[in-house]
């Protein structure tokens, strides 16, 4: 196995492009054969090869952009005239049929890329899915599936519905099972009588039996097997199946002359018990996958996006909850503090200020008033607004960017290409040893010709070695889902479980995003549970971080109702409790209520105050028109399971280092707290990810680890990205693996698992080669019967699998 | 000896007959969501009221 594993980096913008002048301006590709999309960026008419690209380099322009130029471009993003979109078609999945191996994926695959038309394939064996990017003036989706038909597969157009299907395979394998057993019942006298012990006639008629009993077993259990051969041999690139059925054929066609004249050896038997093996472990491996992918299903539905829509506005503020595709142009949703924009939009009420910080990495918040534009996927941060649609569903900016990630995770793990390339080449080598052992046993002994050649085509089927990664992978992944980390790439469980280095953001992943009360200093003699519950009182209007924290703290003293509440945004709150009237927020906001005289007597007070609170936390005043009553400061805590995730990282090897774009101060106290050597303060986006590729430079790979909110330009020049799940649900899109719950130590687990997973890929790989290539001589000079090699190749498919499975535990 | 001959194929096509009842069996969904009687009990069976009675095909008896 090769020591780098190569993982193709998340295009960067800069990057030099491809020689010739035809290249996309954003990512280099080259244009050729593309569909051009255009932009004049900056007053230049630039070419992209995708409207993703296209997207992303107006993003780039617009966040380096003038304030002016920002807000013109930005209105003409959100409103301007329909863009030229990339036409629906030209990027197609279509479910495949008949697919029963990783081989078949890559046969599919290798006819899909030449075909007239086709830019890009991939088949993704788990899903039964074809993912193809075409371009539509040459081809269109029913050309894509008649290339698919012409490989000798199924696509689901008017295909037999699922149910049906399984029930189908169901009972291929339950055929298969009882006429196994009762071919074998029949047979069994013949094995153990003395010869001469059963009349000829009751022997022939026993023979007959077991003839009747296989032929439904030929003709219908095995039906897949022979299907898949068939394909493989008009269509090209020769998978497993062929050989096998070859084996299986033969040895029927003999076993029917030899019944029928009386004259020859029977395999019945093994026939059978081949196809009932066979089919149990394809059906077994089946189900695993479907329970596995199941899970995933779950967990990525559980990530995907709601709105709030308000069905009688402006009459009514009722909300109902819709998933984000469904709602239409026109709708209004409300947006609540914290969470995202669902659509494209106008703000048709409140003022807040959005972060875009998914698009351009910078998390400095936006102002936005009435009737300005909003983007889907920004994080309102302030105060609820309502949003009349303008765009949704696919139209949105968001959904040009979500394709853009989803063909970035369509990569396969470079060692199920290495397995599927391994089994290609297997075969033709064992084609060739049968076809030694015929002309080498003709010379010796015709009548082990035959059985010594089943034996061989049986006993050498590369099931075992195509099916040691996917079903490692898979069960990995799977496990994964349970504990709500996604996989997004699995191409990146590989490079995970090889990292050295697991850098980490600080803010949101080692400490909690949320700040967290941190002191407070009641003034003028009052006590801690007073003033406490007369800020809790004014802050449970506001949704704001401080206000949670407060709440938190506040959680068991009675807090009073607040009257008249007035909240200016940005500054603080202002209301009635307990009779007074009362401000808290920002220090000279609060004061404001105490006039000229609390503000001069508080200059004085402030410098012998400041040295108490702790340094680089936030600090709020309350205050009533006598001056300040208490001044609480908040500041971050470090998460419970961070230290769980740095020990874990240490175990396997790998060094943790700290990337904060905080103060010196607080990323040292962090660093200092878990035991971390390395750590940087201060970083931007950009000097991030300059550190990461300066580690990766000295030969080392990294992981990054961070919230995915403003961490998008580090996550992707890192070899592996891992996101904690809590910020805009697209920036987590672009990470390798999202980790739902946000709990760091899902992370360690994440870590262990990627080791444990490629361990079991690579075992796997070493017990199918060894019983691969140990059966072919035994089988070739005939000390194993065809039964016997039956076994051993269901046997080693069947260990590979339970082995894979332990991955889930 | 000579029950044989008739035995044999007797038992050959009692075991067709097993795989026509296994044919019927599966395709009739019997071994589909087999947690289902089980979790039948725990259904609520009093429908609430706005909805009418519990529609017909809540558990569908796909039996011929």
């Amino acid at each position: 196995m090769p020591a780098a594993p190569v993982i193709r980096k998340a295009k960067q913008p800069g990057d030099a492009p491809a020689s010739g002048a035809m290249a996309c301006t954003h990512c280099g590709d080259s244009l050729a054969g593309l569909r051009i999309v255009s932009r004049t960026i900056g007053g230049r008419k630039q070419d992209f090869c995708c409207l993703g690209c296209a997207f992303i380099a107006e993003q780039l322009h617009l966040a380096r952009a003038s304030d002016a130029d920002r807000v013109a471009l930005e209105a003409s993003l959100a409103q301007g005239p329909a863009r030229r979109e990339v036409p629906a078609g030209a990027r197609v999945q279509v479910e495949i049929r008949g697919m029963v191996c990783a081989a078949c994926a890559l046969l599919i695959e290798h006819r899909l890329r030449r075909a007239d038309g086709v830019a890009s394939a991939h088949v993704d064996f788990t899903a039964q899915r074809a993912y193809v990017g075409f371009d539509p003036q040459r081809t269109d989706a029913a050309g894509i599936k008649r290339a698919i038909e012409r490989a000798g597969y199924h696509t689901d157009v008017g295909a037999p519905s699922e149910a049906r299907r399984s029930r189908i395979e169901l009972l291929r394998v339950l055929v298969a099972w009882l006429m196994m057993m009762q071919v074998m019942m029949l047979a069994v006298p013949a094995y153990v009588a003395k010869p001469g012990d059963i009349p000829a006639d009751i022997e022939q008629l026993l023979r007959l039996a077991q003839l009747v009993l296989a032929v439904p077993v030929m003709l219908f259990a095995a039906a897949p097997i022979m299907r898949g051969a068939w394909s493989q041999l008009r269509a090209g690139p020769i998978g497993m199946d062929l050989p096998i059925v070859l084996g299986l054929t033969a040895a029927f066609a003999a076993s029917a002359w030899a019944t029928l004249t009386s004259h020859g050896a029977v395999y019945f038997d093994s026939i059978t018990m081949f196809v009932a093996l066979v089919l149990g472990v394809r059906w077994l491996q089946a189900r695993a996958l479907r329970v596995a992918r199941g899970h995933l299903d779950d967990a990525q539905r559980r990530a995907r996006l709601t709105a709030r829509r308000l069905r009688g506005f402006p009459a009514s503020l009722a909300t109902e909850s819709v998933a984000a595709d469904q709602l239409v142009v026109d709708d209004h949703v409300l947006v609540p503090v914290g969470e995202t924009v669902p659509a494209d939009g106008v703000i048709v009420q409140g003022t807040s200020s959005v972060s875009q910080a998914w698009l351009t990495g910078e998390a400095t918040p936006i102002e936005k008033q009435d009737g300005a534009p909003v983007l889907a996927g920004s994080v309102n941060l302030e105060q609820p607004l309502v949003v009349r649609v303008t765009r949704a569903g696919e139209a949105t900016s968001l959904a040009a960017l979500r394709r853009l990630v989803d063909d970035a995770g369509r990569e396969r793990p470079r060692i199920v290409e290495l397995a599927n390339r391994i089994a290609v080449i297997f075969l033709w080598v064992v084609l060739a040893v049968t076809a030694a052992t015929v002309v080498g046993w003709w010379w010796v002994d015709p009548a082990q010709a035959l059985p010594a050649a089943v034996a061989v085509l049986v006993a050498t089927c590369p099931c075992a070695l195509s099916l040691a990664a996917p079903a490692a992978l898979a069960a990995t992944q799977s496990a994964l889902a349970e504990r709500g980390v996604l996989t997004a790439r699995s191409a990146a469980l590989e490079a995970l479980a090889r990292i050295d280095v697991l850098a980490c953001d600080k803010t949101g992943t080692l400490t909690t995003a949320e700040p967290a009360l941190t002191r407070v200093i009641p003034l003028r003699g009052l006590r801690s549970a007073e003033v406490l519950a007369k800020a809790a009182a004014l802050e449970a209007v506001a949704a704001h971080p401080f206000a949670r924290a407060l709440a938190q703290a506040a959680a068991r003293v009675p807090v009073p109702v607040a009257q008249d509440v007035v909240i200016t945004p940005s500054a603080g709150i202002e209301g009635t409790v307990l009779g007074r009237r009362l401000r808290i927020g920002k220090i000279e906001y609060a004061l404001e209520l105490a006039g000229e005289a609390g503000q001069s007597a508080w200059a004085r007070r402030w410098p012998a105050l400041a040295a108490q609170l702790p340094r680089d936390d936030s600090v709020i005043a309350l205050a009533d028109d006598q001056g300040a009553l208490a001044l609480f400061a908040f500041g971050e805590m470090l998460r419970a399971d961070a230290a769980v995730l740095v020990e874990a990282a240490r175990a396997l090897g790998a060094e943790v280092v700290l990337v904060s774009g905080d103060r010196a101060g607080s990323v040292e106290r962090v660093a200092r707290a878990l035991g971390i050597e390395r750590a940087y303060a201060q970083q931007t986006p950009a000097s991030k990810r300059e550190l990461v590729a300066q580690l990766q430079g000295t030969g080392r790979r990294v992981a990054m680890l961070g919230d995915g909110f403003n961490d998008a330009p580090v996550l992707a020049q890192a070899d592996v990205s891992i996101a904690l799940a809590e910020g805009a649900a697209l920036a987590q899109a672009r990470a390798d693996f999202i980790v739902l719950g946000s709990r760091a130590g899902d992370v360690a687990v994440l870590l262990k698992s990627a080791r444990r997973g490629m361990r079991i890929v690579r075992e796997n790989f070493i017990w199918a080669l060894v019983y691969n290539l140990g059966a072919i001589p035994l089988a070739a000079f005939g000390y194993l019967s065809p039964a016997l090699a039956a076994v051993g190749m269901a046997a080693s498919s069947g260990l590979v699998v339970a082995n894979a499975l332990r991955a889930r535990k | 000896m000579d029950a044989l001959y008739l035995l044999i194929p007797l038992s050959v096509v009692l075991i067709l007959a097993i795989g026509a009842l296994l044919v019927w069996a599966v395709m009739s969904g019997q071994f589909e969501s087999l947690d289902r009687e089980g979790h039948r009990i725990l259904d609520d069976e009093d429908a609430p009221a706005q909805g009418g009675a519990m529609p017909p095909d809540e558990h569908p008896s796909r039996n011929p």
